[in-house]
């Protein structure tokens, strides 16, 4: 009598032991999504680029309203452990990103680059198919470096030509398809053509507006920095 | 007509007892006063003409734009005050767009459609001469001679602009209001503002600049209309500009010249107070015997004051009037003798305001200085003022308060008047100091002459001279003094121009930017612009701190000019041909490794930075910082390309750059090359500021005839005013000469005295007025115009010597007259 009631015992032992076992690791699944959400595989920081011209560089609103400043608050509110670095310059058009994507790869090593480029050869009504080799070559190298992109549509003002806008405005979906990067179909969605989200030049978002800009390409964003988190060892 | 001859009865007998000194008092008061008058309708003039050219950079007075269109609240607000016939209207919309001719080339084009009125100041240019308005009718398309080659199109031909259908009518030669951003871009074309709508093109979605153009009826308005406008704005969407707000130079320069335009306008006014009160001495000296007669007879204080009061306002009345004729003549004589060389657009004309204030200006002085010896003369018993030589009662004490009270609302008055122009206190201060500090010193310096013991027969004549009753030593050195020193700091002020001119505008000036340039493409653009190009390197960066302490953006923005808290262009060049190093020894140091950075100096007026301090630069996400090795300046007005930043080659070689290259060309020349780089490097832009460079050429050169023409006429009055008072004291030179000639003086002798008496005051005038030109000239240079300031010593030495001469010659010339008069002429002379 006694050895069964030992039996038993070791029995009743061994089994609530392997359900503690069972509850514990099927627990864990939900805990490891949320471990991942809020800290990403790699401990260290990401380091994004914002690279484009005046609408990058934030001309006319502060440093801090800039929508690179405001990503990088956005992303670490949520999380993310990253650095935006602002490579926008005023004025440039796609010649001159090409020019630079060089320096962007070797010196600021970046691990995700922003690339919204274009509207300049827009408003100058430059010729659509060199806007096109252009923002082409800059993406074959970045991807040669191993750099994820993600492209920022643009649209153009209707007073250029029916035609010529909508050869410049289909130029992005093609490239992201072809070179199967991450595209945000138009930039400037929400805020173009809003007075209350431009500067007084009608083309410039203003603070409320870079806020609006932040809010719509966050998602893009963080998609990729998933994807990114994922894939590195 | 009666009733005017009883009431003035009493005072002819005055004119029939004394009509040369009359006379004489009538031609001083409007010699002095056609001074004043001449340089205010000239000045006034000149001010019309100079805000005109400042309202065409905006065609108007003020404007409204925004890149939406224009809010309801907006366009009532001005339909109302257009209906109160405050203000005119036009619009003036403008964007870009492809024209696209029947036959031809499509191209893009700037276009700019325009209502009824514009533009409401300047001028646009037609190639068949005729004016906007009668050319630009609905349907019809005007356009730069640039965009007719590039279409290859005349008149007659049509093109499509949207979905309308216009004909070419005409060339646009010029245009007022181009925004310089704009230049260069895509060539202009004008449509009727009625049509726009037609083209489908100014719509959502589109990138269009709406402008709403304000022309006021009166410029009393303007602060009013304004704010009117002000308070229906969308904020953040709309702005309101005026002509001032749009930051050109050329327009700092037009407010500065204004400003001491009328401060010229100020001197001659003082200048005209001394010339009236040298008269006025005199004639009363003449009156003093009737006034002891009337007196003598009975007539009290109020008898004797109320008829020396009416005798003087029938004087001084009608010479007042002809004053202001005169002057007005004079500036009409000055405007027709100098047409050539003078502003287009000078248009002289009468105006009440020139006549208000003569009047204001004559009766004031004369008040003010017949105040003190009309008390005298009132309070003097009878028996005194018959006394050869005897002192008078002294003036009543209500006379000297009025007359202090004078003096201090003079002040005032010149005080709003500068104030009006919108001006500073500090030259008020300069001139009423310049004026104080002149009178004082010609009374010092002619109580030392006084004092100086007498070397020969000459000399203790001209000391006599000098204390000769109504001679007025004092005052007429000071006023002679304010006018050379007006004069020559007008020349110094020209000069200075001139040189503005010369060096900010020589004949290479680049008149061309060619930007974007890549550094792949710099040697094959090199080969089409040619090798008189000037190639800047361009890297685009922010300022993050300075000594480490991190620079405020925010606070930064908020000051006024230029600030660190704006992206900038570094660069690595040599010392650019029209900079000079203000501080350190070279531009950058050989001892040390570290990054190197030089400045313009002119950015230290709005953050403090020193040689050695460290200024950390972030150049797209990389920091960099560098220690300021030396100081640069820019040389006044040029209008070269600059950089705040120079920096050594190697430290900013390896930094993302662009390049911008900077030359002359002219149209055809441009053209050519415009095709030439776009058909190569669609990439780079041409900008064009030929345009902007020539019209602030031809500002710099009218304000320096400007000033040429106000020399000459402060000289003018100046030298007015001093006949004026040399005739004042005519009557008691010619009691001199007869007395020296029965003495046994000869004519050698009388005219050696003569030559001494005016040259010693000229002399003292001249000393006086070349350091009153250096000090006001130096000031408006500097302060006014911000420029830096040549002294020129010779140049004004030998412009004082020369308005000596001037002086003496005149100064004889007046004293000829009562050399020549025998004794026995003058003994048997009686004043009828």
């Amino acid at each position: 009598m006694l050895s069964e009631r030992k039996t038993l015992m070791k029995h009743v032992f061994w089994g609530m032991l392997l359900c503690f076992f069972l509850i514990t690791s099927c627990g864990q699944k939900p805990d490891a999504e949320a471990e991942r959400r809020e800290r990403p595989a790699r401990m260290d920081t990401y380091t994004l680029v914002a690279m484009g011209d005046s609408l990058t560089e934030g001309l006319g609103v502060l440093p801090d309203a800039s929508y690179p400043a405001r990503l990088e608050v956005a992303l670490r509110e949520r999380g993310w452990p990253v650095t935006v670095i602002n490579a926008g310059v005023s004025g440039e058009t796609s010649a001159g990103a090409l020019s630079r994507a060089d320096w962007i790869i070797h010196r600021l090593k970046p691990d995700l680059v922003i690339l919204v480029t274009g509207a300049n050869d827009g408003l100058r009504r430059l010729p659509v198919d060199a806007m096109e080799v252009n923002i082409r070559a800059l993406l074959n190298r970045f991807e040669e470096a191993g750099v994820p992109v993600i492209l920022g549509g643009m649209r153009m003002f209707f007073n250029l030509g029916p035609a010529y806008v909508r050869e410049f405005e289909a130029v992005y979906p093609r490239l992201a398809k072809e070179k199967k990067v991450d595209l945000i179909p138009f930039f400037l969605e929400g805020v173009a053509a809003s007075p209350s989200m431009n500067q007084p030049d009608g083309i410039h978002p203003n603070a409320e507006g870079y806020g609006e800009i932040v809010r719509r390409i966050l998602p893009y964003v963080e998609k990729a920095l998933t994807r990114h988190a994922r894939s590195t060892p | 007509m009666t009733v005017l001859a009883r009431f003035l009865g009493p005072v002819r007998a005055e004119w029939r007892h004394a009509p040369k000194t009359a006379f004489l008092f009538f031609v001083c008061v409007a010699l002095s006063v056609a001074a004043f008058s001449g340089v205010e309708s000239l000045r006034m003039a000149a001010d019309r003409m100079l805000r005109q050219e400042a309202k065409s950079f905006i065609a108007a007075d003020m404007e409204v734009r925004s890149a939406f269109n224009l809010s309801a609240l907006v366009l009532e607000r001005a339909t109302r005050l257009e209906d109160e016939g405050r203000i005119r209207t036009a619009f003036a919309t403008e964007f870009m767009a492809m024209a696209l001719p029947e036959e031809g080339r499509p191209t893009l084009v700037a276009v700019k459609a325009v209502s009824e009125g514009y533009p409401f100041y300047g001028q646009v240019r037609l190639r068949s001469g005729r004016p906007l308005g009668e050319v630009l009718e609905k349907g019809s398309f005007l356009a730069d001679p640039m965009a007719l080659r590039r279409m290859g199109v005349k008149s007659g031909s049509m093109a499509r602009l949207g979905d309308g259908v216009f004909m070419v009518k005409d060339a646009v030669l010029a245009e007022p209001d181009r925004p310089i951003d704009m230049v260069g871009l895509a060539p202009r074309v004008f449509i009727p503002h009625e049509d726009l709508e037609r083209t489908g093109l100014a719509v959502t979605g589109s990138r269009v600049r709406y402008r709403l153009l304000v022309a006021l009826q009166k410029e009393e308005d303007r602060a009013w209309v304004k704010k009117e406008l002000g308070e229906v704005l969308s904020p953040g969407v709309e702005e309101l500009r005026t002509y001032e707000d749009t930051g050109s130079q050329a327009l700092r320069w037009l407010d500065s010249l204004f400003y001491y335009l009328r401060l010229c306008g100020m001197g001659i006014l003082v200048l005209s107070g001394f010339g009236i009160r040298g008269s006025l001495v005199a004639l009363w000296m003449r009156k003093e015997k009737g006034v002891a007669l009337m007196k003598t007879l009975g007539a009290g204080p109020w008898r004797v004051g109320g008829h020396m009061a009416l005798f003087l306002l029938s004087l001084v009345i009608p010479a007042l009037f002809v004053g202001w004729l005169a002057g007005y003549g004079l500036a009409l004589g000055m405007g027709a003798l100098m047409a050539d060389v003078l502003p287009r657009g000078l248009d002289v004309a009468l105006s009440p305001e020139t006549l208000l204030t003569t009047f204001g200006v004559g009766f004031g002085f004369t008040f003010l200085f017949s105040i003190l010896p009309f008390s005298r003369m009132v309070r003097t018993p009878p028996v005194r003022l018959l006394q050869q030589g005897g002192g008078g009662q002294g003036a009543g004490r209500l006379a000297q308060g009025i007359f202090w009270v004078g003096v201090i609302f003079l002040v005032f008055l010149a005080g709003r008047m500068l104030q009006q122009a919108g001006g500073s206190r500090i030259p008020i201060l300069i001139l009423l100091g310049f004026s104080s500090g002149t009178v004082l010193c010609a009374w010092l310096l002619v109580g030392l002459a006084r004092r100086f013991p007498a070397q020969g027969a000459r000399h203790r004549v001209v000391m006599q001279a000098l204390k000769r009753p109504g001679a007025t030593p004092v005052a007429t050195v000071a006023s002679m003094a304010i006018a050379t020193g007006m004069v020559l700091a007008l020349v110094l002020m020209e000069r200075n121009l001139t040189r503005l001119f010369l060096e900010a505008f020589p004949e290479n000036t680049p008149s061309l930017y060619v930007i974007d340039i890549q550094p792949d493409q710099k040697k094959a653009v090199e080969a089409f612009v040619g090798p008189d190009a000037l190639f800047f390197p361009m890297v685009r960066a922010r300022v993050m701190a300075v000594n480490g302490k991190p620079i405020d953006a925010a606070v930064e923005r908020k000051k006024r000019g230029d600030n660190l808290g704006r992206e900038f262009s570094l660069t690595w060049h040599g010392l650019m041909e029209d900079e000079t190093l203000v501080e350190g020894r070279s531009l950058f140091r050989e001892d040390t490794d570290m990054p190197q950075v030089s400045i313009l100096d002119y950015i230290r007026a709005t953050y403090p930075l020193r040689l050695g301090d460290r200024i950390t630069f972030r150049i797209q996400g990389v920091e960099m910082t560098a220690v300021i090795s030396s100081v640069r300046k820019r040389k006044d007005g040029s209008l070269r390309p600059f950089f705040v930043f120079n920096f050594m080659e190697k430290d900013l070689v390896d930094a993302p750059h662009t390049f911008f290259a900077a030359l002359s060309a002219d149209r055809e020349g441009q053209e050519v090359l415009e095709r030439q780089l776009a058909e190569n490097f669609s990439n780079i832009r041409l900008i064009d500021v030929r345009d902007m460079i020539e019209r602030h050429a031809e500002l710099a050169r009218q304000m320096a005839v400007l000033l040429r023409a106000f020399s000459m006429a402060a000289f003018g009055a100046g030298l007015l005013v001093w006949l004026g008072g040399l005739s004042a004291t005519a009557a008691e030179r010619e009691k001199d000469a007869v007395l020296l000639r029965i003495l046994g003086a000869d004519h050698r002798f009388l005219l050696g005295t003569g030559i001494m008496e005016t040259g010693v005051q000229g002399l003292f005038a001249m000393i006086l007025g070349m350091l009153i030109a250096q000090g006001l000239a130096a000031y408006v240079v500097i302060r006014g115009f911000g420029l830096s300031y040549d002294p020129e010593i010779l140049l004004m030495l030998g412009a004082g010597i020369l308005a000596l001469g001037v002086m003496v010659l005149l100064g004889l010339v007046a004293a000829l007259p009562s050399m020549g008069t025998r004794p026995a002429d003058a003994v048997r002379a009686r004043e009828r």
